[in-house]
């Protein structure tokens, strides 16, 4: 096969795209946990202030949270800055691409003109553009390797530290009796807090190693493919 | 994409490439200008990123790229300019001439070169050794900063939109074959796109004073001869900037 006729399928180029903003658009209600998280440690604060000497153990709880919200609040900032990056490298990718198919289109347009004085040079442009692709490709998949890291830390920072928080607070609920209500609101609302986070994590995951498998898919097509394997690569 | 030889002196060389006939009907057709000087080229208004394939595919077989020095933009529109980014990829040391007022503005297609600005006077385009291709002012006609090429030695007037016409697809030919019934394709164009009736006659004044045989626009039939004089006077009798009146105003209560 002719490395001219090579070319990345329009549903391969439109999944990645709308891979990477699909994976920032399942990342957007962390924010709104994360003023839960937040409204949740102050609540904590409240029950442990009401309870008096015997919230003491409580306020450990009350503490972690605070903590578990700046710490969790530090990491969607970081996500959100590789969130950026990943746009600008999809759409850098996207760039060479359709600089790569007009190239091409243009060395088989000379190719075919009787008389044609030298076609290395579009040869070689052809062959520097698409190093530029291989290099665009490759920041997105370390873009991507980056993203999986910093999700696996929001779950081992929210989801796995308010879970812990939760058991804690469920034992302290347990000593404290019928005083304990203030608690038990903070317990359950810390549950279903810990589920949604869990929840968005996966999804994210989920979406993360779908657009993996998609730049993998891209670096075999730009390493070689036609048309006639679009439907192949899309699928 | 087809192409035609203007002039050819054995030294200096004018060749125009267009109606392209792999042109999707969506894209406005546009003329490039090739000028050759002692094995030199300058493309004068290289084009938009949808004509690059099959330009470049015409221009091999009359230049190899590495021996063009020269990209013009005779102002900022993308039909004018927007390949550049395909053309730095070819030849990374080429050098980009605009007017200053585009020069920043042209770099967002791309190419991560910065582009020659022209001053506002005008200047000449360096070639293979001659500093006769004059950058003729043309402002305002349509864009604020415009300019020609005026070749002295080939006596061509290359006038960007400045004669432009908006041909029907079965028209062929590079030439105006008759200026009266060529009115019609251009009349429209040259009362809208042209704002200014007195940057308009100031330009008109200014080209008056060259000898000129031929007048390449960048859209639609090349002028030749007696058709100059012709396309001149019709210019300088139209009231430019005068086309919407017709267009209505959204804004209007249409009650």
């Amino acid at each position: 096969m002719k490395r001219s006729s090579q070319t990345v399928s329009p549903e391969l180029t439109r999944r990645i795209r709308a891979g990477a903003v699909g994976i920032h658009r399942t990342f957007a209600p962390i924010h709104v946990l994360l003023a839960e998280v937040e409204r949740l440690a102050l609540n904590a604060s409240v029950a442990c202030g009401r309870l008096g000497g015997r919230g003491r153990s409580f306020a450990t709880v009350a503490r972690d949270l605070h903590a578990t919200a700046t710490e969790l609040s530090l990491r969607i900032e970081a996500v959100e800055q590789v969130f950026a990056g990943l746009a600008g490298d999809v759409a850098a990718w996207s760039e060479t691409e359709r600089r790569l198919r007009l190239l091409r289109r243009g060395l088989k347009a000379a190719e075919a003109t009787p008389g044609v004085k030298s076609l290395c040079h579009l040869q070689r442009a052809i062959r520097q553009v698409r190093r530029q692709q291989h290099n665009h490709i490759n920041a997105l998949e370390a873009r991507i390797v980056s993203l999986d890291g910093h999700i696996d830390r929001i779950r081992w920072t929210a989801v796995r530290q308010t879970r812990y928080l939760c058991i804690l607070a469920s034992i302290e609920r347990a000593h404290l009796g019928s005083r304990g209500e203030a608690v038990e609101a903070v317990v359950s609302a810390m549950s279903k807090l810990a589920d949604r986070l869990a929840a968005v994590e996966e999804e994210a995951r989920d979406r993360v190693i779908h657009l993996a498998m998609q730049v993998r898919r891209l670096q075999r097509a730009t390493s070689g493919s036609s048309p006639a394997r679009w439907k192949e690569q899309a699928a | 994409m087809k192409r035609k030889t203007l002039f050819n002196d054995g030294q200096r060389r004018w060749v125009v490439f267009g109606r392209d006939p792999a042109k999707g009907e969506h894209v406005i057709d546009t003329n490039q200008y090739l000028v050759v000087h002692n094995d030199r080229g300058a493309l004068l208004d290289p084009g938009g990123i949808e004509v690059f394939p099959s330009y470049i595919g015409a221009l091999s077989a009359e230049i190899s790229p590495a021996d063009i020095d020269v990209l013009f933009a005779s102002h900022q529109d993308p039909d004018i300019i927007s390949s550049l980014a395909l053309w730095l990829d070819l030849k990374p040391e080429l050098t980009c001439m605009a007017s200053w007022i585009w020069s920043s503005f042209i770099p967002h297609f791309g190419g991560g070169r910065p582009v020659q600005p022209i001053p506002d006077k005008g200047g000449y385009i360096k070639l293979g050794g001659s500093r006769d291709l004059r950058l003729v002012p043309a402002h305002y006609c349509h864009s604020s900063g415009q300019f020609n090429v005026y070749d002295p030695r080939a006596k061509i007037l290359f006038s960007s939109d400045i004669g432009a016409a908006l041909l029907p697809e079965d028209h062929k030919g590079f030439f105006v074959q008759d200026f009266d019934s060529h009115i019609k394709y251009m009349d429209a164009f040259h009362k809208r796109w042209m704002p200014s009736n007195e940057a308009k006659n100031a330009w008109v004044k200014r080209v008056r004073r060259l000898d000129i045989d031929m007048m390449c626009p960048q859209h639609g039939a090349i002028f030749r001869g007696d058709d100059v004089q012709r396309f001149l006077d019709w210019f300088e009798s139209i009231e430019v900037g005068s086309a919407t009146h017709n267009s209505g105003d959204p804004t209007d209560e249409d009650e």
